[in-house]
């Protein structure tokens, strides 16, 4: 019997592992650097140990310094016997997976250096089956990413110019993508030259994360949400993104960053589209974006003065967190004495479409807070209380929905009842539903999710320029407003606290409160 | 909160008609304690009802830690049946407890013990007490008295059938027990085996290969298949029922005709001759293994070294050959055990296309807790169903009902 090669493989078919991961070449470039350390390679063991991936998969780390591919290969094993969730590593895995890790020496911004890299891929490609296909993952700088790419393109290596081989491309950057509007729209015109929009993988790690893929499924798998979920039964929605850390090592990205940029661009938005976009026509990673990029697109943009009302920064100052002294953000080694960079920021927001016009949707996000908590919050309309007059109906805590993305991960409704007995008592009760953390294995992380997504090929789970492109706009529109404000308009706070006293006014002016957490 | 209950007889007696009533004060009872101290009031949710049937109530006892580690990943109510036919008959016997564990585990247990003729009114008993509306899960712990009223009544309560044929002593007669009960219940209820979840890193490995077009035409032209697995010994005895479900995998995807497979017992071994989808033989060696290969001959596993730890169970995979060949052209793939039985490494070779070889941990891909894998599927698993019915053929059920051949 002959049968074409090209059928998809008989014995994959029904298996809980339908789709794989074709052999490929992973090349990271900066992979001696700290994100490539804690990260990158720990999840690429992990997923070795689990999936597993498939026996031809490489990894070729290439950075400035001279190393062996021996030197690169003990550093991997460092990273994950320091930061796997299934540390320390297992000899006998370790031992066949490593074959497959090179380093290469190379200059981001030498081109000859690529002609030699495009070589060493090229007879890695002969000797390990990986069929010219490769990942390149930029965990470097953000300024070299179009120099990278540029010369990646020039060497043959870019997706555009594959001189007629067989074999993909794919392209994976980190966050920040841009700093602004005009500098994102920059750097993908740069990206552009080398690669198309369908090869470009823009991470955002909150894509990864279990719970967060859980909002889709709670919405559209769920008969009973859909009918309410609009402007008609819900009363406004608060996301609140709360840290407990301060901003620790990456000072010199942050002072520059700020509170907004760092989370409320990319990962805030990213919960906000989960929570209000309508429902895809199916998964598919267009379908999906499509939907997400509605709803920013429906953000109704700032007016002049609006950014004093309706939004709020604040820095932490020096005090105590759990019993222990803490520096102010000013006092941390590295932040300028004067520093203008908020720790903290509040913002109030509308999404002018069908489902959502007049619902309010709070965002607030802050370092050294109260306690580290990811949360949506759905409140509902009051309904109206006159049949229960007297009873206390009135102060009663409307219906609230509460997505839980970390700790604790979990859905709570919260809802009124009778207190058992005679009078007409009524009170808030709290049904939780908590997913179950799996047994003695932590699950997967995001980087692990995100990384095998790509190597499948599949972008659902990354950032399509036009998203990042309308989560700059708001962005933006932010800071311009921020920058004709007076210094007194950065609200210090207590570390511990949740955030500046002005936060309450924000949204207490609407007769509304923030959540207690 | 603490581990308030891990014990069967940390449970509490209950009267059969109110089981439902007594297990609500018991949750808020919990929940009460835990006001007054101002916990977190404990959830009491269950994404389904997993129904455990055993022989003694000993056995009950060991399954509950068991069972509870299951809840971290779902939730449950638990009914563990102690039924044990040939014990005095003292009527059903029940208890019931709550209990919170590690991480956010939680769940309800419901215990049944019946001894004599009450064993057959357990259904009556057992199936009321199933959360309406969510998957059911029936697990039969040891060989199910087939053909019995019991067995086919718990069967039509429940949506999903567990068993384990690599704990059952007639292995042949079992599958083909299990296949029968699958095309008589398969409108309502979804049969499947833990033998057949606990070999799934195997068959992945195995289709990996086959991943690569290069590689591919392979698998369409298998000349041999050798399968070995671990043999046991006076204490726990031999199955090859792992064995021969990877081999009726194989063949079901593959349209191998089985018919004329019967087994020629070789030099410790089963020979089968079967046909491939154009008709040429493809030979199937299955072999009880009692030993590691290594260079220069084989190492015998020591009784001390399982008692170290060093262990695997009778009838677990030990390797996988298979060997095809293209215009004369031979590819060889191979999956075998390695030496501390906790890794299986991996060598291919084919002509004009390089396949690095590869170490697996096998426990990291699911090859130790495939229960927990059970309770996540919920429908039909047809790729097992085929399968299934190929291995009954293989090991002698009448291929004429079935229209396969
Ligand atoms: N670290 C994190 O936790 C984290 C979290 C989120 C996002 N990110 C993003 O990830 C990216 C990488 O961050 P990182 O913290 O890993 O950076 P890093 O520790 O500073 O590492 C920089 C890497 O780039 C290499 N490199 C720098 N200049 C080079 C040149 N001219 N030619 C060749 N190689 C050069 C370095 O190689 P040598 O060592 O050989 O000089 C090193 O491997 C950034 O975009 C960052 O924003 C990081």
């Amino acid at each position: 019997m002959q049968i074409p090669a090209i059928a998809p493989n008989p014995l994959r078919f029904g298996m809980r592992t339908a789709r794989n991961v074709q052999p490929c070449i992973m090349v990271i470039f900066g992979a001696t650097g700290d994100l490539t350390h804690r990260k990158l390679i720990p999840a690429l063991y992990n997923l070795a140990l689990e999936q597993p991936l498939p026996p031809q998969f490489t990894v070729v780390g290439v950075a400035r310094r001279a190393f062996s591919d021996e030197q690169f290969r003990q550093q991997a094993l460092e990273s994950v016997n320091n930061f796997s969730r299934r540390s320390p590593a297992s000899p006998a895995v370790w031992e066949t997976f490593s074959k497959g890790f090179f380093y290469h020496q190379l200059q981001f911004d030498n081109p000859d250096d690529y002609q030699s890299l495009a070589e060493r891929l090229k007879q890695l490609d002969a000797e390990r089956g990986t069929q010219s296909n490769y990942i390149y993952y930029l965990a470097t700088p953000p300024s070299f990413y179009p120099t990278i790419a540029n010369n990646l393109s020039a060497g043959g290596l870019g997706g555009h110019n594959n001189s007629g081989e067989q074999g993909w491309s794919r392209i994976i950057v980190e966050k920040p993508f841009g700093h602004n509007l005009e500098s994102a729209l920059a750097l993908n015109h740069e990206l552009n030259k080398a690669f198309s929009e369908q090869q470009i993988y823009r991470i955002d790690h909150y894509l990864g994360k279990e719970t967060v893929q859980n909002i889709m499924v709670l919405r559209f798998a769920n008969g009973i949400f859909e009918p309410i979920w609009n402007r008609r039964y819900i009363d406004n929605v608060q996301i609140t993104v709360a840290e407990t850390l301060g901003v620790g090592g990456r000072v010199d990205y942050y002072e520059e960053a700020g509170a907004l940029r760092d989370m409320v661009q990319n990962h805030m938005m990213q919960l906000l589209t989960l929570v209000a976009m309508e429902p895809p026509v199916n998964f598919d990673a267009d379908a999906v974006r499509d939907e997400k990029v509605k709803v920013l697109r429906a953000i109704t943009p700032y007016a002049e003065g609006e950014v004093a009302s309706d939004t709020l920064r604040g820095q932490y100052g020096p005090g105590m967190i759990g019993g222990e002294k803490v520096l102010g953000y000013r006092e941390e080694p590295g932040v300028k004495a004067n520093s203008p960079t908020e720790t903290y920021t509040a913002l109030k927001l509308f999404i002018e479409n069908w489902r959502w016009a007049g619902v309010p949707f709070y965002l607030r996000h802050g370092k050294r807070l109260t306690k580290r908590i990811t949360e949506i919050a759905i409140q509902f309309n009051r309904p109206p209380y006159l049949l229960f007059q007297g009873t206390g109906a009135d102060q009663m805590q409307p219906n609230v929905l509460s997505l839980r993305i970390q700790p604790n991960e979990g859905i709570s409704l919260l809802f009124d009842a009778k207190v058992p007995g005679q009078e007409m008592q009524l009170r808030s009760v709290n049904m939780d539903f908590l997913y179950g953390s799996s047994f003695g294995v932590e699950p997967p992380e995001a980087y692990e999710r995100l990384l095998l997504e790509c190597m499948l090929g599949d972008s659902t789970l990354f950032t399509r320029i036009d998203e990042t492109e309308y989560s700059w706009r708001l962005i933006d529109a932010i800071e311009r407003g921020w920058a004709k404000m007076p210094a007194s308009a950065l609200h210090q706070y207590e570390p511990g606290t949740w955030g500046p006293k002005e936060a309450a006014t924000l949204i207490e002016r609407d007769g509304r409160t923030w959540r207690h957490l | 909160m603490s581990e308030t209950q891990t014990s069967f007889a940390g449970l509490r007696p209950v009267e059969l008609d109110a089981v439902e009533r007594e297990l609500d004060h018991l949750w808020r009872d919990a929940n009460l304690q835990i006001a007054s101290t101002a916990g977190h009031a404990i959830a009491r949710n269950s994404v389904l009802t997993l129904v455990t049937v055993t022989t003694t109530e000993a056995e009950a006892q060991q399954l509950q830690g068991l069972i509870h580690s299951l809840s971290a990943q779902h939730p449950s109510r638990a009914i563990v049946v102690a039924a044990d036919a040939s014990k005095a008959d003292e009527g059903i016997t029940g208890y019931i407890g709550t209990y919170t564990g590690q991480g956010n585990s939680y769940g309800e247990d419901i215990v049944l013990s019946a001894g004599g003729a009450s064993v057959s009114h357990l259904p009556g008993v057992v199936l009321p007490l199933i959360v309406s509306g969510l998957p059911s899960f029936l697990w039969w712990t040891s060989e199910p008295p087939w053909g019995s009223e019991l067995l086919e009544a718990m069967v039509d309560g429940c949506d999903r059938f567990i068993i384990d044929t690599s704990e059952m002593s007639n292995v042949a007669h079992s599958i083909r027990s299990l296949d029968d009960l699958m095309r008589r219940k398969s409108a309502r209820c979804a049969i499947s085996d833990i033998s057949w979840t606990a070999q799934a890193p195997w068959r992945d490995i195995v289709a990996q290969f086959f991943d690569s077009v290069v590689v591919r035409p392979f698998i369409y032209n298998v000349e041999r298949l050798t399968i070995e697995y671990a043999a046991g010994d006076e204490y726990m005895p031999s199955n090859s029922s792992q064995a021969y479900l990877f081999a009726g995998w194989l063949a079901s995807r593959l349209g191998w005709h089985i018919r004329l497979a019967q087994p020629t017992p070789g030099d410790g071994s089963m020979q089968h001759t079967l046909h491939d989808a154009s008709g040429r033989i493809v030979a199937l060696e299955v072999n009880a293994r009692y030993g590691i290969p290594q260079q220069g001959g084989l190492i015998q596993f020591e009784k001390e070294e399982r008692d170290e730890g060093v262990f695997v169970r009778p009838g677990a995979l030990m390797s996988i050959y298979i060997a095809a060949r293209i215009d004369g052209q031979l590819g060889t793939f191979a999956v075998a055990r390695e030496r501390d039985l906790e890794h299986a490494t991996t060598a291919c070779q084919v002509p004009q296309a390089s396949m690095p070889s590869q170490t697996i941990h096998l426990a990291s891909v699911g090859e130790t807790d495939p229960l927990a894998q059970q309770l996540g599927n919920l429908g039909h698993d047809s790729v097992y169903e085929e399968a299934l019915a190929a291995t009954a053929l293989m090991m002698g059920a009448s291929s004429s009902r079935r229209g396969i051949s």
